[in-house]
């Protein structure tokens, strides 16, 4: 599905995009190497710059030398995605709804629709998830995780 | 010495009483289990039990909070291996041979051997804290922003620069490490930068964040894009692969001694468990005779990282009493904990209060010893959690990793900074991108830069400060020579056929 | 013409109702306000230096003495010079279970960088003490006072080294003040924390630093640093005796020994977020009253020589106003203000 020399070459132009937002960055800053040696944007400016032109370097070369072979098959690429993108939803939901409600969501997708496991396990394991994380990170560690409408209607917080 | 002898078994009739014992146990459960989730680590539990050590004795508070720490240590090395998830910083490396090894259905060896060498590490390194701790303070004392600098410099060298993978990508990763370690507070000039105007850049880019990120969320993808995988980590976890784990753990003296070396020395002076670590499987992946089956379940490269963690991180609770600097975020609870029992750390504790400081070092040898079996035997429980079937593990494990992001502060910024740090790690994994050197360069990154920096102003700029004394002339060119090593090998090696 | 009117004085009315009805309603709560939840005390620095035990030393106080009867947790929050908790207070609005605990830093950071909140996102709730400041050498040093380290420092030009944790903070701009007052110029060298500055002064490695009674005194007592002068009006009162016979009472205050500045402290601050009601903040003010009445407390003030100190509400924001006013005008003439 997706060919190796695209990802390889996508990465390494990614890699050096980065580089130069690195290298801007750094130009707000004293790039030069005073009396008192380098100021704040001398390394940055550096790595920034090196950083573009090693990814620049990098895409040539695998533009023109990397295999066209695929490097991730349609049905590896469907398993990825099942995978992160309700990870990535449940990391997007949990400042607004708080950790608890998204994560009992979450696990009973991942469980049920994703891992196709019976509801008995889906449902057990979405519902004691959260009063455990409850129990241990936030009555027993002290460590408090985020809130949301639900836990402010609870008074949990 | 003799005195030393006399104030040690001084210290262990202070810990070898019952009221110690019990909370010695209490302190490496709780210590295995914040080790165990990732985010949380010692610094939590130290924060967590703190309040309960007020109404106690100093010495009875800091055993308490030291077998937390010894805890934590163990603790953050089974999730390592097991789920590829670093529970403490300083285990990052033990995930390089040890998960591979639990791939490979090795998981209980893999276990046993990371605690195993840990308990060692531990063991000698206080054998020689106890041999050397009124010579620890004053040679940390030699320690300026030149010699800093070498030591962090010295740990690159020592991991850098060599293996099969490709120099160009090993350098772009390199470079991505370093350009995120210098995101937020310069300490030296006092600016803000590569914060881009935003307000969630300003603490800088969490090293835990990115470690859950891209070991823990980057694994788990791999893991289903090579599909089939469900089961792959073999669940028969018993008792006898721990016996004889431990009875072929003599094979591995060599590494073992010489790793203990290293965390010693690298917990004495600043260097740190984590550097520590990396440095000894670095050293350990060279001179190693099986050095092309490194990273693919070699036992001595969960041995390495292990044993020098371990010795780390007993040494370095020394220079935290003697000298009053605390050498981890740990041991600066811990010390703030000193001060609110009454106790001022500093070289005057060791001859003040004699009966707390050797106390304290009499339970190092019982508490790890405590650890090492208290840990060993949660082995089976391990088998438990390892025997769910992946769908749902895996949610579980996904679960865990971005609660744990958002406790490292608290910030939604940094649960989604997780998801993309997993991303890029599993991007970064299946285009053959080393991650190791992004990891280190974010933990050594900015430290180097802020020593070089504070060198320079020291020395008015110029860079003959690096070799201006024996110490820091030795440890450059030790670095040196670590650098030259490949180059070196190259031209030994092709001389021999001509 | 009448129903606009009619309208008119209605809408009005209704203004003023919404207006003055806090005002009416808030005195029924002064009394009444009690956190339901758990507290989150909030430092602005990393966790064993001196403002993370002010936070933990608070909420031992408060378990001791049972003055809450919800949970207190301490959250480090240290990134950015400190500036993390702050920014997090500010997220925080109206929210009167989160405390902030910091110095002087919260009006000084934001002059010097862009730092992701204003003055105005935090309410002030006390300056509970003061930690005062000295000049240390270390043992070998060749000068035996405090005229005499200045001297050397205009013999060898900027080469002096003045260690100091952080840049643009409060030793950095107490080595500006010293530079201003004797016209010699030093090198600052900016570390992590004071115990680091502590130890690279106590190794040599510094000339001299400003560091706070705590931080250096394990160093004095061992015999590897010691102090020369105070940057206060009046010597330090504790009478206990620390290294070779000197004590805290035997150093002399800069002014005497006749460098400047005369006056230099940090006050160590409580801050509520924005837009939590009088109410709330009077529950705060009145719960650290009762804590700096306790002996623990006294007790923690003498150990690290830090000076008492209670301002609170208009007396508190004076305080304020002025050092961030005479600040701005001092970091205008060192360049230190963003563009």
């Amino acid at each position: 599905m997706m060919p190796r020399r695209a990802a390889e070459t996508g990465f390494a132009l990614l890699a050096a995009g980065f580089g130069l937002a690195v290298l801007a960055g750094a130009l707000q800053h004293d790039t030069g190497w005073g009396v008192a040696g380098p100021g704040a944007g001398y390394f940055p400016l550096r790595i920034g710059g090196l950083l573009a032109l090693l990814g620049t370097a990098l895409a040539v070369r695998q533009a023109l030398g990397a295999s066209r072979q695929a490097l991730l098959g349609a049905g590896a690429a469907r398993r990825v995605a099942a995978l992160f993108i309700p990870t990535a939803v449940f990391a997007a939901a949990m400042p607004w709804l708080g950790s608890y409600l998204p994560m009992a969501c979450y696990l009973l997708w991942m469980a049920r629709v994703v891992g196709r496991q019976g509801w008995g396990a889906s449902l057990a394991l979405a519902l004691l998830a959260p009063p455990a994380c409850f129990l241990l990170f936030e009555t027993w560690l002290m460590v408090p995780l985020a809130k949301g409408p639900l836990e402010e209607a609870l008074g949990l917080w | 010495m003799v005195n030393d002898l006399g104030a040690l078994l001084h210290g262990f009739e202070v810990a070898l009483t019952l009221h110690h014992i019990v909370l010695m146990f209490a302190g490496v459960l709780i210590g295995i289990l914040v080790g165990v989730l990732p985010g949380l680590g010692a610094p939590n539990g130290v924060a967590l039990l703190l309040p309960l050590t007020f109404a106690m004795e100093p010495v009875s508070a800091i055993i308490l909070l030291s077998s937390m720490y010894w805890g934590a240590l163990f603790g953050g090395s089974t999730t390592s291996i097991l789920f590829n998830i670093p529970g403490e910083p300083s285990s990052v490396a033990t995930t390089f041979d040890g998960h591979p090894m639990a791939r490979q259905g090795r998981a209980a060896e893999a276990l046993s051997t990371a605690f195993l060498s840990a308990g060692f590490g531990a063991l000698v390194g206080v054998v020689v804290v106890t041999l050397i701790a009124n010579q620890i303070a004053t040679f940390a004392l030699r320690f300026s922003p030149a010699e800093y600098f070498a030591v962090y410099f010295l740990a690159f060298a020592a991991f850098i620069g060599m293996g099969g993978t490709d120099p160009l990508k090993t350098a772009v990763s390199l470079l991505i490490g370093l350009a995120l370690a210098s995101v937020g507070m310069d300490t030296v000039s006092g600016e803000m930068r590569l914060t881009f105007g935003t307000d969630v850049l300003v603490k800088g880019i969490s090293f835990l964040v990115a470690v859950i990120g891209l070991f823990g969320i980057g694994e788990l993808l791999a893991t289903v894009d090579e599909g089939l995988h469900a089961d792959a980590v073999d669940a028969r976890l018993g008792l006898r692969d721990v016996w004889r784990t431990l009875l072929g753990m003599p094979r591995h003296w060599v590494a073992l001694l010489r790793s203990t070396a290293i965390g010693v020395w690298m917990g004495i002076t600043p260097g740190g468990p984590t550097a520590a670590s990396f440095m000894a499987y670095g050293v350990a992946r060279r001179v190693s005779r099986n050095r092309a089956k490194f990273g693919q379940g070699e036992p001595e490269g969960v041995v390495a990282p292990e044993a020098a963690d371990h010795s780390a991180g007993v040494a370095a609770l020394l220079p935290m009493l003697a000298l009053g600097v605390p050498g981890s975020a740990t041991a600066a609870v811990m010390m703030g904990g000193l001060m609110i029992w009454g106790l001022q750390p500093g070289p005057m504790l060791f001859q003040e209060r004699p009966d707390f400081v050797w106390g304290l070092i009499a339970s190092i040898y019982v508490a790890n010893i405590v650890a090492l079996v208290t840990v060993l035997s949660t082995i089976p429980l391990f088998a438990g959690i390892m025997r769910l079937p992946f769908a749902l593990l895996s949610p579980l494990i996904l679960t865990i990793c971005l609660t744990g992001a958002w406790m490292v502060s608290g910030s939604g910024f940094d649960v989604a900074l997780a998801c993309g740090f997993g991303l890029l790690g599993y991007a970064m994994k299946k285009l053959d991108y080393p991650i190791a050197p992004l990891v280190l360069a974010m933990v050594l990154g900015d430290k180097a830069e802020d020593a070089f920096r504070q060198s320079m102003l020291m020395s008015q700029g110029a860079l003959s400060i690096f070799w201006a004394n024996a110490l820091v002339a030795s440890l450059m060119a030790l670095a040196l020579f670590f650098l030259a090593l490949p180059l070196l090998q190259r031209l030994f090696s092709r001389r021999i056929p001509a | 013409m009448r129903r606009t009117a009619l309208l008119l004085s209605l809408v009005l009315g209704l203004a003023t109702a919404i207006l003055i009805s806090p005002a009416l309603i808030s005195p029924a709560l002064a009394q009444g306000w009690q956190p339901q939840r758990p507290v989150e005390f909030v430092v602005a620095a990393g966790p064993g230096g001196g403002t993370d035990q002010f936070a933990r030393l608070v909420q031992s106080v408060i378990q001791k003495h049972s003055l809450l009867r919800v949970p207190v947790i301490v959250a480090n929050k240290g990134g950015g010079a400190g500036t993390e908790a702050f920014v997090h207070g500010r997220a925080s609005a109206g929210n009167p279970h989160v405390v902030v605990f910091g110095t002087n830093n919260v009006w000084l950071m934001p002059l010097v960088t862009r730092v992701g909140y204003a003055l105005a996102d935090l309410r002030p709730v006390a300056a509970m003490a003061a930690d005062e400041f000295l000049l240390w050498t270390h043992t070998d040093a060749p000068w035996s006072d405090a005229r005499g380290l200045i001297a050397a420092a205009r013999e060898r030009g900027g080469a002096f080294r003045m260690g100091g944790s952080q840049a643009r903070d409060t030793d950095h701009i107490l080595t500006k003040q010293i530079e201003r007052a004797t016209g010699v110029n030093m090198t600052y060298v900016p570390f992590r924390s004071g115990g680091e500055v502590a130890v690279q002064l106590a190794g040599g490695h510094v000339d001299a630093n400003t560091n706070n009674p705590a931080e250096n005194v394990a160093q004095w007592r061992g015999g590897r640093v010691r102090p020369l002068c105070v940057f206060s009006q009046r010597r330090l009162a504790l009478t206990e005796k620390v290294h070779n016979g000197i004590g805290w009472a035997d150093i002399p205050t800069c002014g005497e020994a006749g460098i400047g500045p005369a006056q230099f402290n940090m006050p160590r601050t409580v801050w509520l977020p924005a837009r939590t009601t009088d109410a709330q903040l009077a529950f705060w003010r009145s719960l650290l009253d009762q804590v700096r009445q306790t002996p623990e407390w006294t007790e923690w003030l003498q150990r690290g020589s830090q000076s008492a100190m209670w301002r609170t509400g208009a007396e508190l924001e004076a305080l304020i106003r002025e050092d961030e006013a005479a600040s701005r005008r001092d970091f205008a003439s060192y360049g230190w203000l963003p563009e």
